[in-house]
């Protein structure tokens, strides 16, 4: 199936000029400015927690044996599989194959709704624990790390579906820059919180 | 399939192995603690899988510029995170 949404995703060299080293990547250069910022973001958290993790190492560690490192690792499949279907939405919409574009949207945007789900049982048994937020130490940092990468999940849930309403080669390539880079944030975030200890 | 389909279904079924690899891991060893070693081994998969990401999901392998930039930026974070551990 073939649509005249389906632009072609070479960009002018005088309308690109502009963008310096983004210019040529895949989708809108602003994604990029974007996904560079989030990931030093993220990373500036992560150099947080390693930080006041020096100060309680005994408490982290403990803290993160509460932690469901099975959770952690089926989210982790949940969201590589999920990337998955986004690039291959990029792939269909090369081929202009409308219809297929959309599944691989709503298949990678489903499996972001069960990584809410997962995180959310998570979240539920540490909250009936009594831990949350306003515990000091680990749970503190635990909570506001992937309670703001869940946001980037909702977000991008949001970026898919917008996308599938508008599917040009473009639009699905910068909506996938923008899933992946959620996958890519949370690749690193789960072994540093889960794993080493 | 495609020959883009098949390098993508490649790069997933690689990092779907890295990491149950690292999940075993970690597991193996709970309660007790991982060594210093097993975190740098820890540390240079998962800058691996952020490799393959960059490179088949965001079609970075022409940019290696980009590529490496961003790479480096999660290695120094992995580094810090990682070497903490060892202070």
């Amino acid at each position: 199936m073939t649509d005249e949404t389906f632009g072609p995703v070479e960009r002018d060299p005088a309308e690109g000029g502009g963008w310096g080293p983004l210019t040529g990547l895949p989708g809108n250069p602003m994604m990029w400015v974007l996904v560079v910022s989030e990931l030093v973001v993220f990373g500036m958290a992560l150099v947080g927690y390693a930080g006041a993790r020096l100060l309680d190492p005994a408490g982290f560690a403990k803290a993160q044996d509460e932690l469901s490192r099975l959770a952690g690792t089926v989210n982790t499949a949940v969201l590589l599989t999920s990337g998955l279907f986004a690039a291959l939405a990029v792939e269909a919409a090369r081929m202009s194959d409308l219809r297929r574009v959309r599944l691989m949207l709503a298949a990678a945007a489903g499996l972001g709704l069960v990584f809410l789900a997962v995180k959310g049982i998570e979240y539920a048994t540490e909250l009936a624990a009594g831990r949350g937020i306003e515990t000091p130490g680990f749970f503190m940092i635990y909570f506001l790390i992937t309670g703001f990468h869940a946001l980037h999940v909702v977000a991008g849930i949001v970026v898919l579906g917008i996308v599938a309403a508008w599917p040009s080669l473009e639009n699905v390539q910068t909506g996938a820059a923008f899933w992946h880079m959620v996958d890519l944030v949370w690749v690193v975030v789960f072994p540093c919180l889960y794993l080493l200890r | 399939m495609s020959a883009a389909t098949r390098r993508l279904v490649r790069a997933w079924t690689t990092m779907m192995g890295l990491s149950l690899a690292l999940a075993v891991s970690a597991d193996v060893h709970a309660p007790s603690r991982l060594s210093l070693g097993l975190m740098a081994v820890t540390g240079v998969v998962v800058l691996m899988k952020c490799r393959i990401i960059l490179a088949a999901y965001l079609e970075l392998e022409p940019h290696r510029g980009m590529s490496n930039g961003l790479s480096a930026l999660i290695g120094l974070t992995l580094v810090i995170v990682v070497g903490s551990f060892a202070l």
